[in-house]
Formats: structure tokens, C-alpha cells, sequence
């Protein structure tokens, strides 16, 4: 009796704890909640990978400096969750400029092969970008993309219908080139005041 | 026949063996890899360990007197593999995935261990609990306003809450209908309570 | 001989955790003392006598809906354990892990209420618990709801196990509801009353406790997760389906004393008949189907419900009061029956309930209803049925428990008390009743000018209350204490 009691003692702090470290102390269920609070925790190192913009421009992360930058990832061919992504680019770029936030935005597109250049201009005009603030590009190479999706946590899954699955967020990189923060497309409120923050 | 038993083990090792070969087709879609990867996982471990129930029975007796120590190994287990992020993770670590092809069949393995020991009380605890755990996951995944599983589409999340609650509600009316139906006697079947008897009850059906 | 059977049955036994048992009646007086005293302050707040901070007002009449609700059913289930022990073998660790748990849900759900704020209403109505409007916050909240799912899990133990047993002694839960002789007519199948009374509870509350458990558990992922919603109207039947069930559930399992105790005094066992299993047959489908008729007000909800819950209201514990109320005064006649405190009490427990079920009659008429749920007319009628119903058969029982050798007639300061309680809930009850028929709405915690009169006729007669329940309780309590050192 006295032995079981023991085991089982032991076998719940174990586990409690194992359970504990599995979910962040209770906080994260999901690994897109997990992914949002270990940036938050210790903000996490993006890999300077070089991408090529709409204008067919070689650009890098490293090339923001002394900025803050909210990267999001989309498709341009995307008839749902991308486009509210551009829009809240949209709004982004509307409250950045007036209240003088060192910060720009950075839409990468996840499917390389079919957004040309052309796409992603095409996509900048729906959205009304402006290229002062925000710029669109795309990895050059697969493995360049894999590179960037896994250290951001981004999954992208094919929908079976041609198109893509994907856990869509605002990513906000902090000047000196780590990833600080994932908010939610429509958490305006967060991310204005990470920017707030990256800004000071 | 003794052959067939000697048999026995092999082929069940084989079959978890052959289901971590296969875990591309089972981890292909939510649905598999919750409702038949992982059951079957477990039920390979349940089936391996019956053969050893009178081995481990002394040790069980003193580490595990009522059925305690499995009982919360395996429910810690198997919560752990119902955290969404567990299943993801099992998919990009090789490490999570090798960890869930060890765990599920032990957690599987010590619940048959325990069986015999469990009060009864605890085993119509355990059925409660069962399905009013299944109604609640079915409701997390159905109402879950994003997806819980990066890498799993929504339809198959939706589909899964689906069948769970279906499942919930069988094993529900089941285990219902299971108390109304008994001996028309007076009294119950002699209960079995030593691994002798379930021994005996099992050699001679 | 076969009938000396049915109320003592062969394989009769002292009742495991007896002293849990004791202990859980001297906790029932406590509890119910201190909650009569929260709700004398909401009635003098009422009343204008005191001025209580309406949040204060709010909290206390959350404590004292979970509180008194709680304590019914703990106590109820204490009577049942006691007497189904007679029937069959019961493990006692179980009582033990229900009172434990009981203890630690009333822990919680206090420091939740005073220290934490939470006034929600017993309820827990979702997604009240949630929206506080800075009342109190979501800490506080998921405490509350922490403390009803433990003491949700340890009922569920409780229900368990007297399934367990009684499945082991009669075979199967059909046998123990009385089935065979239902559907057969042969007398010799029939269980003792205590047994099919059991079962039905245990089957409908069982129920209830898990559906009540879902409700909790999402609840309190809504509070952390707020958008994992439910459908507020599918909470809303969710809730009052579990909460309807278990409190009168808490009657029926204290009901159980009367099939018990009232033989020993009239020396007439009680017994199963046809009409008596069907009675308590009906109960377990009906009761579960009973609960719409406290959303009749909500117009979203389909016609064939609000039917349903207007035909059942009618139904609902009619046969059962009727069979057992004259099944008792059967009994009681010319038994030339002793009249003690106990067998007194247990007496106006069973008229208690009756008449306090009249007016749940009246409410569940759809056109009345509309007119009077959100009145006091429906405290007016819990309080009837249990204040005179649940509380006095408990009370019975108890005084049984605790009684002497020779069991002392009744006279003297216990006579007082008796009178005093019975007269002083009747008025209490009467006067929410006739507030509610003048649209006096609850869960206020200021009133009109114009209604403070019935406010303060209120409180003298729940005055009365306290006063009739202290003098019965407090030598009992003694006695208990007693007992258990014995
Ligand atoms: C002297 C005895 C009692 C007094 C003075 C008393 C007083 C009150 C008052 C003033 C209310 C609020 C009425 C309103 O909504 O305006 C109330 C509600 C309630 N009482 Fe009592 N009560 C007593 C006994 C009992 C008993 C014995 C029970 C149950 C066993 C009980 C259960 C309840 C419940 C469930 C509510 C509903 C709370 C809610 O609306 O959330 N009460 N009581």
C-alpha cells in the first residue's frame, strides 16, 4: 500500500511535470499559441536569408537597419486569409507613417513558382501598398523557403485544390534582426504598441 | 495452439513495427492518426501485455495496489497525446515520434496490467469519465474558431470533433444500457477478482 | 416472513462510514444555520432594515443558493447511504471521498465568493461567470467553478458505487428499479421501496451530474479561451437541466428516510407496490424532462419543448407525491404511531413537499408563467418544498439518529421548536408567494417602498425559521457528537 502510494506520487509529479514543460506552464495547447508565447519569452533569431523583391531587387532582413520590420507570408492567388492579411498591411501602413514608428512590412510569398514578380506587383496594387513602407518578395531557392518557414513556425499545407493551408499571423521583427512578436491579422492593438516599443 | 501463442508477441511487436512503417498513410489526415493510429497503438500494447499479467502481478500487488500507479501512468499518457501540439509535434521532432511509438503501447500495456486490480467503483468512474471527455474534445474541435493543428487542414478537425462526439454519445448509450441489462437473477455472475480466475476463465472459454 | 423482508432486508449491516454519516448531519445543521443567516440579511436588505453594497447583496445570495443547494444534496445523499447499506454492500471509503471533496468544493467556492468576489449567481449561467463587468475577475470566477466540479466528481463516485452495488446484489439496475414486477405483476420480484427509489435517483442524477460537468468544464475553458463558445441557449438547458435534476434529487434521496424510519413506528412495513414502482418510474423520465419550464420566458426555444415541459410540469412528481402521501397516511392510521420529534418531523417533511409542489403546478402553466418566473413566486416555491419538504424530513432523520434508548415523546422546548419552524417557514414561504402573485421580481437586492412591508413580514417569519431550527438542532448535535464517541 505504502509502496503504491509512492508510485503513484511519483508517477503524477512526473508526468504533472512533463505535461507542465509540454504546454508552457498551462498556457500553450496548440503549437501556433506555443510559438507565439517562446517569441515572446526569448525572442528567436531569423536565419538573413536573401530573397528577391517585386522589382527583382536581392534584398535581406539585414538590409532594415535601426527598423523594425512585420513580415507576413502569403500566396498571391490566396482568396481568403491573404487577403485580410494585406488589409491589415493596409492598416499598418496607414498608422506607421503618422506616428512615426521606425518600422516597415515585408509580405513573403510562400509559393515562389507561381508568384513572379508580376504576381506580387499585382497583389501590391489590390492592397495599395506603399513601396516607401512595404515591400513584397519571395526565396529564391525551395531550400532558402524551408529555411524561412520553419524558423518563423510558419506550416504551409496543400488545401487539395490547388491552393494552401497556412497558420497566417503578423510577425514582427525587431531591429536588430529577431523575431520579438506573432500577433493575431486582426490584433492591430498588440502589434501598433510592439511597434511602440521597437521604436524607442 | 501452443504454437499460435509462441506466435503471439511476435506478430503484435511486428504490427507496431509495421504501423511506424506506415505512419506517412495513418499521419496523413487528422482523422487516422487520432482515431486509428494511436488506438491502435495502444490496443497492440493492451493484447502484448495479457500474456504477462501473472508475471508482473507480485510487483503489481505492491507498486500498484488497486490499480493506482497504472491507472495515472496511462491517463497521463494518453493526455498527453491529446494536446494538439503534441500530435504536431510528432510530425516535425523524430524524437516526439519515436517517443509516441514507445509510449502508446506501454500506456496501453499497464492499463491491462492494472485492470484486474481497479475497484469497480474506479472502472465506472473511468467509463464516465470517458465520455464526458470525448463530448468535451468534440466540442473543443468543433467550435475552435482557428485551426488546432498547423499541420492539419480544418475540414479534418471538424470531421474528427464529429466523430468523436458520435463515439462519445455510442459508448455513452452502451455503457447505459449495459447496467440495465444484467442477470435476471438475483445475483451477479461469481466477479472475478484474482488473475487465477481470470486466468482459468480465459484457458477454458 | 416474506413481509418483515421488505423493509430490513436479510443481509442487513451496520452502515459502513457511519460516523461520516454523523458527521455530515452535524456539518448539514452548521451550513444550513449560517446560510438561513445569509438569507435573513437578503431579506432585511430587502426590506430596507439593513443597507447592504448590492455587490455584497449579490454575493451573499450566490452562497446561499449553491450553499443551501449543496448541503441539500449532501445531505439527502448521507440518508440515502445510510439505508441503501441496509440493502446492500456499500465500500465506506467512498462516503468519506464524497464528504472530503465536499469540503474541499465549499473551501473554494467561499474564498471565490468573499475573498475573490465572485457573486454570478449559484448558476453559474453561462457566459455570466465571464462577464463581471469588473466585478470580479476570471481567477475568481474559475475558482467557483473548480469548486462545483470537484464536489461534482465526488457525487459522481458516490452515484457509481451505489450502482455498483446495487448490481451486484440485484443483478442489474432493471431488477433493482423494480422492473419485473412492473411488467410481470409477480409480487415476489419486488425490491424494498428503498431500493427502486435508489436506483431511480441514481440513474437520473448520474445523468445529471455528467451533463452538469460538461457545462463547467466548458464554462471554464470559455473563461480562459473566450472564443471557444457554446450556444448560450444549449448552456442555458445544459445547466438548468443538471441543476433542476440534482436538487430534486436532493428530495427524493432524503425521501428514502421515510420508506425507512416511518415502519419502525407503525410497525407496518413499507412496501413496493405495482403502483409505487410506476410512481417512481415515471419520476426518472420525467424529472430529467421536467426543467423547460424555467425557460418558458425564453421564446427562441421550440414549441414542442415548451408542450413537452407544460405537460410534464403537471406530471412531473405528481404520482409519486400522491402514492407516497397516501401510501403514508395508510400507514399512519390507526397505527396508534408514537409521535417523537423524529417521526413528527418526518411527518410534515412528506406534507412540506406536497405542498410545495402546488405551486410548481401553477408556474408551469405556460400563460402563468410568463407572468410569474422572474417573480419571487418561484423562491416562493422552492422554499416551500424545501424549507418544509427537504429540510424537515432531514431533520427527521437526524433526530432518529441521534435518538435515545428510549425515544423521548414529544413535549416540551422540542415541541416549541417544531411549531416554531413549521409555522415560521410556512409564513416565510407564503410571503414570497404572494409577492410573486403581486409581480414582486427576485434576485433584487432593493425593493419599492411598496413592497417593504411584505419584505419585513418576510424576515420576522424567517426569524421564526432560524429560531425553530436552532432549538431542534443544537441538542442534536450534542447528541450526534455523542454517538460517534460511543
Ligand atoms: C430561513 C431560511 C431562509 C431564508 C431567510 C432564505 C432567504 C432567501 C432569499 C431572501 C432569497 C432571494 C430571493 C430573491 O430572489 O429575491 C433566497 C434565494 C434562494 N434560496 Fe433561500 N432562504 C432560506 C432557506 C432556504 C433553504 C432551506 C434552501 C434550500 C434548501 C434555500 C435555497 C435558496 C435558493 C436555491 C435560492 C435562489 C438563489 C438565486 O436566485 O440564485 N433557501 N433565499
Amino acid at each position: 500500500m505504502n509502496r503504491t502510494i509512492l508510485a503513484t506520487c511519483a508517477v503524477l509529479s512526473l508526468g504533472s511535470a512533463v505535461l507542465w514543460e509540454a504546454t508552457n506552464g498551462l498556457r500553450a495547447f496548440t503549437t501556433e499559441t506555443a510559438r507565439r508565447l517562446e517569441v515572446l519569452d526569448s525572442p528567436k533569431h531569423i536565419p538573413d536569408v536573401e530573397l528577391v523583391d517585386r522589382t527583382g531587387r536581392s534584398i535581406r532582413l539585414s538590409d532594415y537597419v535601426g527598423e523594425a520590420v512585420i513580415v507576413e507570408f502569403i500566396y498571391t492567388r490566396c482568396p481568403t486569409i491573404c487577403s485580410s492579411l494585406g488589409d491589415s498591411f493596409n492598416r499598418m501602413q496607414r498608422n506607421i507613417k503618422p506616428r512615426g514608428y521606425k518600422a516597415r512590412l515585408l509580405s513573403i510569398s510562400f509559393d515562389p513558382a507561381h508568384d513572379t514578380e508580376d504576381q506580387l506587383s499585382e497583389y501590391a496594387r489590390l492592397h495599395d501598398a506603399d513601396a516607401a513602407i512595404w515591400n513584397l518578395a519571395r526565396p529564391r531557392l525551395a531550400l532558402e523557403l524551408k529555411s524561412v518557414l520553419d524558423a518563423y513556425g510558419v506550416v504551409v499545407l496543400p488545401d487539395g485544390a490547388g491552393g494552401f493551408i497556412h497558420n497566417a499571423a503578423l510577425h514582427v521583427v525587431g531591429p536588430n534582426g529577431s523575431l520579438t512578436g506573432i500577433y493575431d491579422l486582426d490584433d492591430d492593438h498588440a502589434v501598433l504598441q510592439a511597434l511602440a516599443r521597437a521604436s524607442r | 495452439m501452443s504454437e499460435g501463442r509462441s506466435l503471439r508477441e511476435p506478430l503484435l511487436l511486428l504490427a507496431i513495427v509495421s504501423i511506424a512503417l506506415m505512419r506517412k498513410v495513418f499521419e496523413q489526415n487528422l482523422v487516422s492518426h487520432m482515431l486509428l493510429e494511436l488506438p491502435l497503438l495502444s490496443v497492440c500494447g493492451s493484447v502484448l501485455a495479457r500474456r504477462f499479467v501473472h508475471v508482473f502481478d507480485r510487483l503489481g500487488q505492491t507498486v500498484d495496489a488497486g490499480g493506482a500507479t497504472g491507472v495515472a501512468l496511462a491517463l497521463l499518457i494518453f493526455a498527453f497525446w491529446m494536446l494538439p501540439r503534441s500530435i504536431d509535434q510528432s510530425l516535425s521532432s523524430p524524437l516526439l515520434e519515436l517517443g509516441k511509438f514507445v509510449t502508446l503501447p506501454i500506456a496501453g500495456a499497464v492499463l491491462t496490467l492494472s485492470w484486474y486490480r481497479i475497484p469497480r467503483v474506479a472502472i465506472g468512474i473511468l467509463k464516465c469519465n470517458l465520455v464526458s471527455m470525448l463530448l468535451v474534445m468534440s466540442w473543443i474541435y468543433t467550435v475552435s474558431p482557428s485551426r488546432l493543428c498547423n499541420s492539419y487542414l480544418r475540414g479534418d478537425q471538424d470531421l474528427l470533433g464529429e466523430i468523436v462526439g458520435i463515439l462519445g454519445i455510442a459508448l455513452g448509450v452502451v455503457f447505459g444500457t449495459s447496467v440495465f441489462i444484467g442477470s435476471t437473477g438475483a445475483e451477479l455472475p461469481p466477479k472475478i477478482s484474482s488473475k487465477r480466475e481470470w486466468d482459468t476463465a480465459n484457458d477454458n472459454p | 416472513m416474506a413481509e418483515a423482508h421488505v423493509t430490513r432486508a436479510p443481509t442487513a449491516s451496520p452502515c459502513p462510514a457511519e460516523a461520516a454519516v454523523k458527521i455530515t448531519m452535524i456539518l448539514t445543521f452548521v451550513v444550513l444555520l449560517l446560510m438561513m443567516a445569509f438569507g435573513l440579511l437578503m431579506r432585511l436588505n430587502q426590506a430596507a432594515v439593513v443597507q447592504l453594497d448590492p455587490t455584497m447583496f449579490y454575493r451573499l445570495m450566490t452562497a446561499h443558493g449553491i450553499g443551501m443547494v449543496g448541503i441539500a444534496g449532501m445531505s439527502g445523499a448521507a440518508i440515502m447511504w445510510y439505508f441503501v447499506s441496509r440493502h446492500a454492500s456499500l465500500t465506506g471509503w467512498v462516503f468519506w471521498a464524497l464528504l472530503s471533496s465536499f469540503l474541499v468544493g465549499v473551501v473554494a467556492i467561499l474564498a471565490s465568493i468573499f475573498i475573490g468576489g465572485f457573486a454570478g449567481a449559484w448558476t453559474f449561467l453561462f457566459p455570466l461567470p465571464a462577464m463581471s463587468g469588473g466585478v470580479w475577475d476570471t481567477g475568481a470566477a474559475a475558482l467557483y467553478l473548480v469548486g462545483v466540479i470537484v464536489i461534482g466528481v465526488g457525487f459522481l463516485i458516490y452515484l457509481v458505487e451505489i450502482g455498483r452495488a446495487l448490481i451486484q446484489r440485484y443483478g442489474s439496475l432493471s431488477n433493482a428499479l423494480g422492473w419485473p414486477l412492473l411488467f410481470t405483476g409477480h409480487q415476489d420480484d419486488a425490491p424494498p421501496p428503498t431500493v427502486v427509489a435508489t436506483a431511480v435517483i441514481i440513474v437520473f442524477n448520474g445523468i445529471g451530474t455528467v451533463v452538469g460537468a460538461a457545462a463547467l468544464t466548458i464554462s471554464l475553458i470559455n473563461l480562459y479561451l473566450p472564443s471557444f463558445t457554446l450556444d448560450a441557449l444549449l448552456a442555458k438547458n445544459m445547466i438548468y437541466f443538471f441543476g433542476h435534476v440534482f436538487i430534486n434529487a436532493s428530495i427524493y434521496m432524503a425521501v428514502v428516510a421515510v420508506y425507512e424510519i416511518i415502519p419502525e413506528y407503525t410497525g407496518r412495513p413499507w412496501k413496493a407496490s405495482r403502483p409505487f414502482i410506476a410512481a417512481w418510474n415515471a419520476v426518472m423520465l420525467l424529472v430529467m424532462a421536467v426543467y423547460p419550464h424555467h425557460l418558458f420566458q425564453d421564446g427562441v426555444m421550440p414549441a414542442w419543448a415548451m408542450v413537452m415541459g407544460q405537460i410534464v410540469s403537471y406530471a412531473n412528481g405528481v404520482p409519486l407525491l400522491v402514492v407516497t402521501t397516501f401510501s403514508l397516511l395508510n400507514y399512519l392510521y390507526r397505527s396508534g404511531i408514537r409521535w417523537d420529534l423524529a417521526s413528527a418531523l418526518l411527518v410534515t417533511g412528506v406534507f412540506g413537499w406536497s405542498v410545495g409542489s402546488v405551486p410548481a403546478i401553477i408556474d408551469g402553466m405556460i400563460s402563468v408563467n410568463n407572468v410569474m418566473h422572474n417573480t419571487q413566486w418561484v423562491p416562493g416555491h422552492f422554499h416551500l418544498y424545501l424549507l418544509l419538504g427537504e429540510v424537515a424530513i432531514t431533520l427527521g432523520f437526524a433526530a432518529w439518529l441521534a435518538r435515545g434508548e428510549a425515544g423521548e415523546l414529544l413535549s416540551g422546548w422540542k415541541s416549541r421548536g417544531l411549531i416554531i419552524y413549521a409555522i415560521g417557514g410556512f409564513g416565510f414561504a407564503t410571503v414570497f408567494l404572494v409577492s410573486g402573485a403581486m409581480s414582486v421580481p427576485r434576485r433584487w437586492a432593493a425593493h419599492l417602498p411598496e413592497w417593504q412591508f411584505q419584505d419585513q413580514l418576510g424576515s420576522i417569519f424567517a426569524v421564526a425559521t432560524i429560531l425553530g431550527v436552532g432549538i431542534i438542532v443544537i441538542p442534536m448535535i450534542k447528541r450526534l457528537a455523542m454517538t460517534m464517541r460511543a
